[in-house]
């Protein structure tokens, strides 16, 4: 979940009201935010936001917006949305099929400070991360459009034709060796992994922007305090994706006192939206919604014009024709699929408490499920005998399942990619966490007996997830004269209050000691194990006394 | 300590040698043993015991030399020692050396030595092969005088070295072997005898016995004998000491965090819900596609989930076999919304995505695996064992419980799924105060948290749920609205248990897991 700051100064003046940190905390609920902490010395509010579905919180603007229309009930449309053409152009060069969207808009007429310019910063930088996932699918460029002429050129060009100066670097460097030696470069260089000519974006006098989705050029790419004119472009290979961005970008300037100007991306392929693009787009298709749903929904009487008069306070465009509600979301925001969408909307904007608290009503009947009432049966009946249950971690070390229980091999359901060897394999069997247990008990009064029942994993090809999940018990006795016989009683009595017959198969086994090892076979089959634990075993795990135990899956 | 509290758990070991002090005030450990009052080892013991207790104390010591036979010299008190014997031999005439060597008593190398000794002392002469007597009559004395002592020693079996007139004493001593006792004709031990006195406390607890009429005869167990003879009539049984702790006994319990588990999953139970379970090994189709979630979302992200690899093809990403059910009908559903009045996610979804393996994620994928088989109205839940990609810390597990589960019926709605938390808060928590919030989750519409206000950690989250999104129930089958909610219960299993790293809920030490208790007292 993003993360923003936000300046309490700038956050107020933009919803234009003072209120209190409290006030603040508690209106966050209703863009799904959390504060997670304020500093006062530095007037900084941190806020978790919850919603990935709305990027256009994620920044001052975006919160402020919706916390002022929730207030005022009325939110002013913003006039630049989908309008139908433009004289600024951004030419998107056909060959750059592995990125093929490119747009932009231009904002003029804005005072840009150093807060201002760290929350465009902080809101290019969520959007390109989080939203445009790491820059694969989207990534943002924010210049000085003092100076660029149009038309924009997104280009593909070969590595070594074009050099420029990075931001970040005094010399002029071929896009080849900003890949190679750049920091951004090195970070992003495996989203153009493969590519014969690389995206440049260049104005119409051939100066370098950028190299899209690395890196700005110094010369006209680096934003500083006192600029009044931005130039915001996305490339994208989503194109909705970038286009979204661009509507986001264009109210929170517009909120900060810019007149945006729109520019059309003109292509020389057709594309969802067409050859030409004009960005900022207008607001969404609408969707339908009536009472009837939201009261279906919601568990309460709700009507049409309160419905309407919710929504248009959450900042979409709604009318109402005869029950049906059709409404849609500004153009910053694309997060309506369902009419359950909007019905939420109206929930937020009227509040939760609204809502009655209602027991259902239905009878229906508890029930625990099988493997359940099968764990319950053996924990009562291990318990009954005196065994301590213990409770393991599934994933482990395949060491522990192999080299330490003796064995050369193993069938492991292992992790492709595992956060630590510690962690990386998923059980197929229970004994190693009781060994684990008693290595780490050994000043624990004895003697220890102790059991677990739990779920292992067991490769099986001939399983639909090449795995099967079994319910097993292990059962261990660790003392200074802990034999075959001890446990063997304890198996012969669980088998026998479980209702099953077993029978012992002379076997070997690396883990037990040879000749006091026994395979349990029930109804020709071998479920599992009992034995004394080879000392070679309790040596690997540093147990110091003599130990027994058994292991089987339980039936299906 | 007052006599009152010793009086308690007084022992009968401890009651007879009380009553033996009488009308004295210190007695001597060694007179009372021989008066059968106690055996040695017993009197050691109630020794002990009053000395800690304070209720003896040591008046004075004494040491004594004792002797008594060994082996050796009993044969020879019971014969002659063999200087004598050979004497005897010789009273009346001279005996040929060969003849004296086989005397039937003795072994030749005792023999030898005498004559040896005899010779020495002047009290035999050897001439041409032939011993007689010597001159000196008086020669023979020392002889005698051994005799003598080994006589005295032997008839009193055991006899203080003191009470020996100082001849024989000086006699038996010079038979007494200090390196191999058993080689000696006298075995030379000393003796403590302890002045035992009684103290204040002591003395009053001596009342109190008497007073109390106990005599240390009163019984320490009940037997089988006893009952089967019915001679426990006829006896009384002694007072143990209860206030002192008990020993430690090993047993069997349930895990204390079971206990908790248990207890969440009975209450669930009771309240009509139908427990759900699935495998450990999941499609990213139940864990992901099935609730929903885009394949282009943060969370299916290869830092979010774990994925399988294939034993026999590493670095390869393993699949599942077959397609899943309903799986046309979830992809139209991201694609366009077709068919379940959405717009979709309108991207490119990847149907063979849908088949490769992660670990199970979040417990909602068994709801996604239970939607089209469940029962209308049906109450569900699972406290399934899940696994997030994460770094073990001390709030987080490489896997862990997670309690979750649906509700389906005509008459689920968001009221209903408010009071649904109610309930949790109040059968689950103990708590009364709810507090529910907006929230955000990308398989439910309309989503909301639930903060309780616990009795003992004050207002914490308790979990989230939501209706899930048409785009989830409605390729699944299902028209009739569904709550999804799932609880975190981790944090009140912490306290209930009273610890502090939730790494602890799975501690394998024993001694750890045994001082932890979750008690249902509310």
């Amino acid at each position: 979940m993003p993360k923003i700051d936000m300046q309490i100064e700038d956050f107020l003046s933009l919803i234009g009201e003072s209120i209190s940190v409290d006030e603040i905390e508690s209106r966050l609920e209703s863009v799904k935010g959390e504060l997670d902490g304020f500093d006062a010395e530095l007037g900084v509010l941190r806020v978790e936001l919850n919603d990935t579905n709305r990027p256009d919180l994620w920044c001052t603007e975006g919160i402020a917006r919706q916390l002022r229309g929730l207030a005022d009930k009325t939110v002013s449309p913003y006039p630049f949305y989908g309008r139908e053409d433009s004289v600024l152009e951004f030419h998107v060069d056909p060959d750059l099929v592995r990125r093929p969207y490119g747009g932009a808009i231009v904002a003029r007429g804005l005072t840009i400070d150093d807060a201002t310019l760290r929350q465009i910063i902080q809101t290019q930088e969520k959007l390109s991360e989080n939203f445009g996932h790491g820059r694969a699918s989207v990534s943002i460029g924010v210049y000085n459009a003092q100076g660029i002429e149009f038309p924009v050129q997104y280009r593909a060009v070969d590595p070594s034709e074009r050099s420029f100066v990075p931001l970040g670097h005094e010399e002029s460097m071929n896009l080849t060796r900003i890949l190679e030696e750049h920091e951004k470069g090195r970070q992003y260089a495996h989203l153009l992994e493969g590519w014969a000519r690389l995206p440049i974006l260049e104005d119409a006098q051939g100066t370098v922007l950028s190299f899209p989705p690395i890196i700005n050029s110094r010369a006209v790419g680096e934003v500083e305090p006192g600029h009044s004119d931005l130039l915001v472009e996305t490339t994208s290979t989503d194109q909705m994706a970038g286009l979204l961005v661009l509507s986001i970008f264009a109210a929170n300037l517009a909120d900060r006192g810019a007149s945006i100007e729109s520019v059309t991306s003109v292509y020389s392929q057709s594309t969802p939206r067409g050859k030409r693009v004009v960005a900022p787009v207008g607001p969404n298709p609408p969707i339908q919604v009536t009472s009837a749903e939201a009261e279906k929904l919601l568990g309460v009487p709700v009507s049409a014009e309160e419905m309407v008069e919710d929504l248009e306070r959450m900042g979409c465009v709604a009318s109402l024709d005869g029950q049906v509600i059709s409404v849609s979301t500004p153009a910053f925001r694309d997060d309506y699929l369902h009419a359950v969408d909007a019905i939420e909307d109206c929930l937020i904007a009227r509040g939760l408490d609204r809502l009655p608290h209602r027991m259902p009503r239905s009878f229906t009947a508890g029930k625990a499920s099988r493997e359940s009432i099968q764990a319950d049966g053996v924990r009562d009946l291990l318990i009954g005998f005196g065994f301590e249950e213990i409770i393991t971690n599934i994933l482990t070390n395949p060491n522990r399942l192999i080299e330490a229980m003796n064995c050369t091999e193993g069938s492991i359901v292992q992790i492709a990619n595992a956060y630590s060897e510690t962690y990386s394999a998923v059980r197929n069997q229970l004994l190693p966490f009781l060994l684990h247990t008693e290595r780490e008990s050994a000043t624990a009064l004895y003697p220890h007996r102790i059991f677990e029942v739990g779920e292992v994993a067991v490769p099986d090809s001939r399983e639909d997830h090449g795995s099967r999940t079994e319910q097993r018990v292990a059962a261990m006795i660790a003392h200074s004269e802990a034999t075959f016989s001890e446990i063997h009683a304890f198996l012969d009595q669980l088998v026998y209050y479980l209702g099953m017959e077993y029978s012992l198969d002379v076997v070997e086994h690396p883990s037990y000691l040879s000749g006091r090892v026994g395979a349990i076979r029930v109804d020709e089959e071998i479920i599992g194990h009992v034995g004394e634990l080879h000392p070679q075993v309790l040596s690997n795990w540093d147990i110091r006394q003599p130990t027994a135990a058994f292991e089987f899956t339980l039936p299906e | 300590m007052q006599a009152e509290d010793l009086i308690q758990g007084i022992h009968p070991l401890e009651i007879l040698l009380l009553l033996h002090f009488g009308e004295r005030t210190s007695i001597f450990d060694r007179e009372a043993v021989a008066a059968g009052v106690l055996k040695e080892a017993q009197m050691r013991t109630v020794i002990e015991w009053g000395l800690a207790k304070k209720t003896l104390e040591l008046a004075g010591e004494t040491r004594e030399s004792f002797l008594e036979l060994t082996e050796i010299g009993q044969r020879y008190q019971q014969g002659a020692i063999p200087e004598l014997a050979i004497l005897g031999e010789l009273q009346s005439q001279p005996v040929p050396m060969a003849s004296l060597q086989s005397l039937p008593e003795y072994e030749r190398s005792e023999i030898g030595p005498a004559i040896g000794t005899l010779r020495k002392s002047g009290a035999i002469e050897v001439v041409k092969g032939e011993a007689r007597k010597g001159e000196n009559e008086e020669a023979s004395a020392p002889f005698r005088t051994l005799q003598a002592a080994l006589k005295e020693v032997g008839e009193s079996g055991r006899l203080p070295a003191s009470s020996l007139e100082e001849s024989l004493l000086q006699s038996a001593l010079s038979k007494v072997n200090r390196r191999q006792p058993s080689r000696g004709y006298f075995r030379l031990s000393e003796e403590v005898t302890r002045e035992i006195a009684l103290t204040p406390l002591g003395a009053s607890l001596k009342v109190l016995v008497e007073e109390r009429g106990l005599s240390g005869e009163e019984v320490g167990q009940l037997t089988p004998e006893m009952l089967g003879d019915g001679s426990w009539k006829n006896r009384t049984f002694r007072s143990y000491h209860i206030g002192l702790a008990p020993p430690r006994e090993v047993v069997g319990r349930r895990h204390p965090y079971r206990a908790f588990l248990d207890f969440a999953r009975s209450k669930l139970l009771a309240l009509g819900f139908e427990e759900m379970s699935g495998p450990l090994v999941e499609s990213e189709y139940w864990n992901m596609d099935a609730l929903f979630m885009p394949q282009f979302h943060p969370a299916r992200a290869i830092h979010d989930a774990y994925f399988l690899k294939d034993p026999e093809n590493p670095g390869d990403f393993l699949h599942a076999r077959d397609e899943p059910e309903n799986a046309e009908r979830v992809a139209d559903a991201h694609r366009s919304g077709e068919g379940y009045g959405s717009r979709g996610w309108r991207y490119d979804f990847d149907s063979r995505r849908t088949r490769r393996l992660v670990l199970r994620s979040q417990g909602t994928a068994l709801s996604a695996r239970w939607l089209s088989r469940a029962q209308v109205p049906g109450k569900y839940f699972a406290m399934a064992r899940c696994f997030r990609y994460d770094r073990v810390d001390k709030s987080h597990l490489p896997d862990f419980f997670q309690v979750e589960g649906i509700v389906l019926g005509d008459e689920v709605s968001m009221s209903t799924l408010l009071g649904l938390l109610d309930l949790f808060a109040r059968e689950l928590a103990c708590a009364d105060e709810v507090k529910v919030l907006p929230a955000y989750f990308p398989f439910t519409e309309p989503s909301v948290e639930c903060h309780i206000k616990h009795p003992e950690i004050g207002w914490m989250e308790m979990g989230g749920a939501g209706i899930f999104r048409p785009e989830v129930t409605g390729p699944q089958g299902v028209s009739e609205p569904v709550i999804a909610w799932g609880l975190g219960l981790d944090r009140m299993a912490m306290v209930a248990l009273g610890i502090e790293h939730i790494g602890d809920l799975f501690n394998p030490n024993l001694d750890f897991i045994r001082t932890k208790r979750f008690s249902v007292n509310r």
